[in-house]
């Protein structure tokens, strides 16, 4: 089977607006939980989000893109990221290598179609039909694709708050079967007075700082983010002479077939997703030398991730965290917002901490990475994603 | 090569002024007791209900695979939930229309309902929704262990998605419609009502490179032009010297998985003696597809 690497990367979240502020960051456990500046919600006042410091405007210079092309935030987010790992793999218009982009993301266009809803539903013959052209899923990747000469196959998923891991296994099949030689995969969500009122109503937004993983953890902060990953193949390696970060080693998605928000309580789903990826990347539980977990912050989630992480390593857990603590919940953005900081630590050999947490959750006794480690050998890891639908993925890299 | 092995399709139907086609009232309690289901919308219980007379028709009660391609997704609960949302200031919300409103809703359900524990995915890009999870669904068997996938494409339509096709001029020589169409699809042959020779996404939009790749497509096959069919939503169609071609759009309407319908129309021909027939898809003239389909 061919091999998969990761030559590139990109991202912008609320710790950085490229990747090396976001290694600083997650260097120095810095968190993106604030006030918004640009969600104008009465949420937005009483709960932390963590919001990418960057207004439409700004993202669309960083980028080099028109506002008037880029209409959601969304789709900006996305520019940004993955322009810096199209940049940083050197793709370039009819270089003769054929590539495409898979975008991951739950609500698409949501942040400006709202504002058009707020007028229509008074008088539907108002609201810009400017805001509401872009609410479609798809939008985001047929602009970004232009952007980034990716346009040999484009595509869109949405599984929930999987979706952008899901784009890596796409990404990957697709390079293995030969339709493409290059794949630019990752996803983006923008903050909306629509999600954030969404996971207000479930009642599982932490008014505080969120702590994935602790006794005491009172739910999710949400947060905004795109990140972006190239992947290719050995032999697209040797046209483009790119130096791989990592290898996408393996894989697994799996329905839970349980509920259509909740987790089974031993976690039968994230288990099931951890040891399919462990089988196709033809490795051990004692070969993972970090697994960057899913650890929303939620007491559904954190409770059966845990367990579930103890069912698949028994007694020894490799060093685990959740760097959703700094991040916040990115959604449909945090698979690949993940993927990215599981590659920089390979990159750059460090475990981020898991900021938040204090005192394990007594069922699963899991102990995660409290503060960041450095100068430590990263040979593999393991990142999760779970989603509504009970849409389970887990994505294994490796050096 | 990779066989389709059971279909469920649900189709709209012309409303009294003639605006829109619409799928009546979807009843699913063979599948789901009443209580349970109440809280779902139409597009999910028409997911279901044709997700579920796929699996039956093929004689199969759990797919190793689930795909589903939405173009919208959930629009009618995620109309819901922003209208509370705007009536009650963000106050004491009913999460309900919220969990339902995103997009792998339709594929987690027939997830629940089949006991599905395996792979599964949702696509929504555009008028490329269904194709993008056929793709993958093919895929799948190249790369994994599995004996079968249920894949399909389901949109809705709402009385505010009209009001907005209307006012930008979206839908102007066919009518908006509704409904989609699952499969049951594997690599046995036996029992196979056809079979699916190839299938090509293509992206760029302009009308020369359009129909270069839709000729290549047809010379690659070596399809007989002569005595194929062409379903064609391609407004490009009339460029073309094919002696059969049908525009479904007229029993489907105009919506972003119209395609789905478009393929059991095509099994449809193919049971009626045809042997080959090609679909051609193209969303408001934007991004491409091309499936081929064989009598087994």
């Amino acid at each position: 089977m061919k091999k998969i690497y990761i030559t590139s990367i990109g991202i912008v979240s609320s710790i950085g607006n490229n990747v090396e502020e976001t290694v600083a960051s997650l260097f120095e456990g810095k968190r993106g939980q604030g006030t918004t500046e640009f969600v104008d919600s009465d949420l937005a006042r009483s709960f932390p989000l963590c919001e990418v410091k960057l207004s439409n405007d700004e993202l669309a210079t960083r980028a080099g893109v028109s506002k008037e092309i880029f209409i959601t935030r969304c789709s900006l987010l996305a520019a940004v990221a993955a322009k810096e790992a199209a940049d940083g793999a050197k793709i370039k218009k009819d270089d003769g290598i054929s590539t495409g982009l898979i975008v991951g993301t739950t609500v698409g266009g949501m942040d400006r179609s709202e504002l058009f809803y707020r007028e229509f539903s008074k008088d539907s013959s108002t609201g810009d039909l400017n805001d509401v052209k872009c609410h479609d899923c798809g939008d985001t990747a047929s602009k970004v694709a232009k952007l980034v000469n990716a346009e040999d196959f484009v595509t869109t998923i949405s599984t929930a708050c999987s979706s952008s891991a899901n784009s890596f296994i796409t990404g990957a099949r697709l390079l293995r079967a030969g339709d493409v030689e290059r794949m630019v995969v990752g996803g983006s969500d923008a903050l909306t007075f629509f999600t954030a009122n969404g996971f207000k109503s479930l009642r599982i937004l932490d008014s505080e700082l969120c702590r994935p993983f602790d006794a005491e953890r009172q739910g999710l902060n949400l947060g905004e983010a795109a990140a972006f990953a190239v992947l290719e193949t050995e032999e697209t390696i040797k046209k483009t002479g790119n130096k791989p970060i990592c290898e996408l080693k393996g894989y697994h998605n799996c329905g839970e077939a349980y509920h259509q928000t909740a987790s089974s309580p031993e976690g039968d789903g994230a288990y099931a997703a951890m040891t399919g990826a462990l089988k196709n990347a033809g490795l051990k539980a004692e070969n993972i030398s970090y697994l960057n977990a899913h650890g929303t912050g939620t007491g559904n989630n954190d409770m059966s991730e845990s367990i579930a992480i103890k069912r698949v390593f028994g007694e020894n857990v490799p060093k685990t965290s959740s760097t959703k603590g700094l991040t916040g919940h990115t959604l449909g953005a945090s698979g690949a917002v993940e993927a990215v900081v599981s590659a920089l630590t390979i990159r750059d050999r460090f475990i981020p901490g898991s900021a938040g947490f204090e005192k394990p959750i007594l069922e699963s006794g899991l102990m995660p990475v409290k503060e960041t480690i450095t100068d430590c050998q990263v040979v593999t890891v393991m990142s999760n994603s779970f989603g509504f639908g009970g849409n389970n993925t887990s994505l294994i890299f490796s050096r | 090569m990779i066989y389709i092995l059971g279909r469920g399709a649900v189709y709209p139907e012309k409303n009294e002024d003639g605006t829109e086609l619409r799928c009546p009232k979807p009843d699913i309690k063979e599948f789901m007791h009443p209580k349970e289901s109440r809280r779902l919308s139409r597009i999910i219980k028409n997911g279901i209900l044709a997700g579920m007379n796929a699996l039956k028709d093929a004689g199969l009660e759990k797919p190793d695979a689930i795909v589903t391609g939405t173009g919208l997704g959930c629009l009618s609960d995620t109309v819901k939930f922003m209208n509370s949302l705007l009536k009650f200031n963000e106050e004491n919300l009913n999460p309900a229309p919220f969990i339902y409103s995103t997009h792998n809703t339709v594929g987690g359900q027939l997830s629940i309902l089949t006991g599905s524990k395996g792979y599964n995915s949702t696509f929504v890009h555009r008028g490329l929704s269904f194709e993008s999870a056929l793709k993958d669904a093919m895929l799948l068997f190249e790369d994994g262990d599995l004996s079968t996938a249920l894949v399909g494409g389901i949109d809705e339509l709402t009385d505010e998605y009209m009001k907005i096709a209307k006012r930008m001029e979206l839908h102007k020589d066919h009518l908006p419609g509704e409904g989609g169409a699952f499969f049951v699809i594997g690599k046995e042959k036996k029992n196979a009502l056809a079979c699916i020779a190839d299938l090509k996404l293509f992206f760029k939009r302009d009308k020369d490179a359009v129909l270069k790749a839709f000729n290549g497509f047809v010379d690659k096959n070596q399809i007989d032009t002569e005595n194929s069919i062409l379903v064609s939503l391609s407004p490009l169609k009339s460029s073309l010297n094919w002696k059969k071609v049908i525009d479904p759009r007229e029993k489907t309407g105009e919506f972003m998985t119209a395609s789905a319908l478009a393929v059991n129309e095509a099994l449809d021909m193919l049971e009626n003696g045809e042997k080959t027939v090609v679909v051609w898809n193209s969303f408001l003239n934007m991004e491409n597809s091309f499936i081929l389909l064989e009598r087994v």
